[in-house]
């Protein structure tokens, strides 16, 4: 039986674990500079006279000090990460409008310059959903900037659907802007290629290659799809090139793996014994990062002339782990240095005077993002909601770092260029292969 | 060629997977056969094995085999503290918030791991000086599972002897089969459920650390094993060593066969149907009287 003595000594415990708890949380957060969601202060400048017509607008209601655009991205927690990328690069975007007195508004005569209200989620979706309604209803923002990853757009663009406030987003899963194959809401946007683009992409590259005699036609396909939105867009995007090219591909196993799967021999020996030359697999890292390790225990990492894991296969964790393993690995990205495109050299240098942080897709996403948003305000020659996302529909941005370097929307929200397709080469080396106007080599089948 | 060997490397896929599985388990079972309820902690303390085991290696260059040796007294306070500190009074008094507290823990734990080493999966199978394949009968395995296999057969001989061979382990079999009859024998039961708990902590970190030789780790690492863990436990009827080993061979089978023969995606739903019709057949399981 416990004495007094010992429930005492249990409380000062459970006292002491708690403050020790508490001071590690703060002691980090107090050594890792937290940046501030503030707002960007607008540069003061002498605004550009506007041009003068016969018909210069006279508005007759109040000229708003600044345009509020708003974004609420993971700054803390687990997508911290990919938070400070956007938020930085929103802020650069904002800044180099506003050294000029910011957005040309038509409907008031003159420039006014952007106010960014970024906020911080903490990787709390629950968070995320609150921020967006703040911005939308308290804040009373223009137009809102993606968030961090469709876990968390996802739940923000039902509040812009809601409050009908135009929301350009960086998903490339078809969920956020769909439903039942109709788009869900004129409000919504995606800046990125939907990922079936990148497995129809995948596919053409591979086309090419079964012409040219590289290789086998048929070319036999194990295609493995994580079992969530994203894995059934891959499918559907390989099926659809499938039945594009009659003969040229034959899907002999197709199979989708649960989020959290850690074995995959058995779907390898599957694979195995159907025959297949080539591995579309579609799964998040740390499963693809088991089963590659597993591919290479079994000795069949050399057999396959094509592994793909979509849009992974080029992160730092892969490459240092299995090194020359994952060599001729191929994958897909929207963004890279690598493209010879002034206007990413001009970006790389204008960011590293703004940021540690290394040039990852994520900047040049976040920047395009803002970009794009404040051109269509500017097009829209008003603050009005609608008006902007009228201007966002209308749109073509050119000089995007993205393949085309042009981006347009359709009738869903979308744009549509291609996905650059990268492949490892030795000495922990890329080389973009796809698409052949920006190729810097060709397709080498792993094991030749 | 690998086909022609199929069925021998099922085979051996299945030995593999059923004492990865066990080794997973251990610590969950004994831990239920004391408390009486899932430990919903052990996905936390094999995830703290396995960043533990990271640690070392990475900063170190310490062996995830020797760093699950230097964890058996971390882990075995950690686990004795939380049990005397947080659970022993909140147990005498409410299972289901016994429940909620060890969640609570975990959620803390899963998010300063967050916090410390980020989402992104951290692996150093392929880093290991015993990370090469070796053919068994034609078959290729990585060394790291014979690794895996040798700590199995060792950790399992281990337990066995502590549980059935000292009389550590007999206050520990009769506080779980009898509290009350074995406080009457003697037995300080509030102190055996406390190191009852510091070894199962032991064993479910022990397994994390050992777990890095194949797997990568991220802050949701002990996630899927701890399902997993769940139905063995289950199955195999809390507490039972021996049944852990078997319902974890079962397991093991099942998906060997399933994920070859079926459809893969399907794996986890076969495996919750066989917990289902156990259940119901045998609610106690499969190895208890």
């Amino acid at each position: 039986m416990y004495s007094k003595g010992a429930f005492k000594t249990s409380y000062i415990a459970i006292a002491v674990i708690v403050i020790i708890v508490i001071a590690a949380i703060a002691i980090y957060f107090t050594t890792i500079p937290a940046p501030a969601p503030t707002p960007t202060t607008p540069t003061p400048t002498t605004p550009t006279t506007p041009p003068q017509t016969s018909q210069s607008p006279t508005p007759t209601i109040p000229i708003p000090k600044t345009i509020k655009v708003g974004a609420v991205v993971c700054l803390t927690g687990t997508n911290a990460r990919y938070g400070q990328y956007y938020a930085t690069a929103y802020k650069l975007a904002a800044d180099e409008i506003n050294k000029d007195g910011g957005i040309y508004i038509k409907e008031y005569g003159r420039k006014i310059p952007i106010e960014l209200v970024i906020l911080d989620d903490e990787s709390d979706r629950e968070k995320t959903v609150k921020l967006v309604e703040y911005l939308c209803t308290e804040v009373k923002v223009v137009a809102l900037l993606s968030g961090c990853g469709t876990p968390f757009i996802y739940p923000q663009s039902s509040v812009a659907i809601r409050e009908k406030v135009p929301y350009l987003t960086a998903v490339i899963s078809t969920e956020t802007l769909l439903e039942g194959g109709k788009r869900k809401s004129p409000y919504l946007f995606s800046m990125l290629v939907m990922i079936d683009v990148l497995a129809r992409n995948m596919m053409d590259l591979l086309k090419e290659n079964i012409d040219k005699g590289v290789l086998p036609k048929p070319l036999k396909i194990a295609n493995i799809w994580e079992n969530t939105p994203h894995g059934l867009d891959w499918r559907r995007g390989i099926y659809e090139k499938v039945l594009e090219y009659p003969g040229y591909f034959e899907v002999v196993v197709d199979e989708s793996v649960e989020v959290g799967a850690t074995e995959f021999r058995p779907l390898l020996l599957k694979i195995e014994a159907a025959g297949a030359n080539a591995l579309m697999v579609d799964i998040r890292l740390t499963e693809m990062m088991s089963m590659h390790r597993q591919l290479v225990e079994m000795g069949i990492y050399g057999k396959y002339p094509v592994i793909t894991y979509g849009a992974r296969g080029g992160e730092k964790t892969f490459r240092d782990e299995f090194k020359s393993k994952s060599d001729y690995v191929i994958w897909g990205t929207f963004f890279s240095d690598r493209l010879p495109y002034p206007q990413i050299k001009s970006f790389i240098e204008r960011w590293k005077k703004v940021s540690d942080l290394p040039v990852e897709w994520y900047a040049a996403v976040g920047y395009e993002n803002a970009r794009i948003m404040f051109k269509a305000i500017e097009a829209a020659g008003s603050l009005d909601r609608d008006k902007i996302r009228d201007a966002l529909q209308n749109i073509v941005v050119e000089d995007v770092m993205f393949p085309g370097q042009k981006i347009s929307f359709d009738e869903f929200g979308m744009v549509h260029y291609p996905y650059l397709i990268v492949q490892n080469v030795p000495e922990g080396q890329t080389r973009i292969i796809y698409p052949p106007e920006l190729s810097e080599a060709t397709f080498i089948p792993i094991g030749k | 060629m690998l086909v022609d060997g199929l069925i021998y490397s099922l085979f051996l896929h299945f030995i593999f997977l059923s004492s990865t599985y066990a080794l997973m388990t251990y610590g969950m079972a004994l831990i239920c056969g004391i408390m009486r309820i899932i430990n919903v902690l052990h996905a936390g303390f094999i995830m703290f094995g396995g960043y533990f085991a990271y640690t070392l290696f990475i900063y170190f260059g310490i062996d995830p085999l020797l760093s699950s040796i230097i964890l058996i007294p971390i882990a075995f306070i950690l686990g004795f503290s939380i049990h005397r500190v947080l659970l022993a009074r909140l147990a005498s008094i409410s299972m289901q918030m016994t429940l909620l507290l060890l969640f609570a823990i975990w959620l803390i734990a899963q998010n300063l791991a967050l916090l410390v080493f980020t989402a992104d999966p951290r692996m150093i199978a392929s880093r290991l000086p015993y990370a090469f394949e070796i053919y068994l009968g034609g078959v290729s395995i990585s060394f790291q599972r014979i690794v895996l296999l040798a700590s199995f057969i060792l950790i399992s001989f281990s337990t066995y002897i502590l549980l059935n061979r000292t009389m550590l382990g007999k206050a520990i079999r009769g506080t779980s089969q009898d509290e009350e009859a074995a406080s009457y024998c003697g037995v300080n039961t509030k102190l055996i459920k406390d190191i009852a708990f510091g070894i199962g902590t032991v064993l479910a970190s022990m397994f994390g650390a050992l777990a890095t030789v194949l797997y990568p780790i991220d802050p949701f690492f002990g996630t899927v094993f701890q399902f997993k863990a769940f139905v063995i436990t289950v199955l195999a009827g809390m507490e039972s060593i021996i049944g852990v080993i078997v319902a974890s061979m079962m397991i093991g089978a099942i998906e060997s066969v399933a994920g070859f023969y079926l459809k893969f995606g399907l794996l986890d739903i076969v495996t919750y149907m066989l917990l289902l019709v156990i259940l119901i057949i045998r609610p106690q399981g499969l190895f208890k009287g």
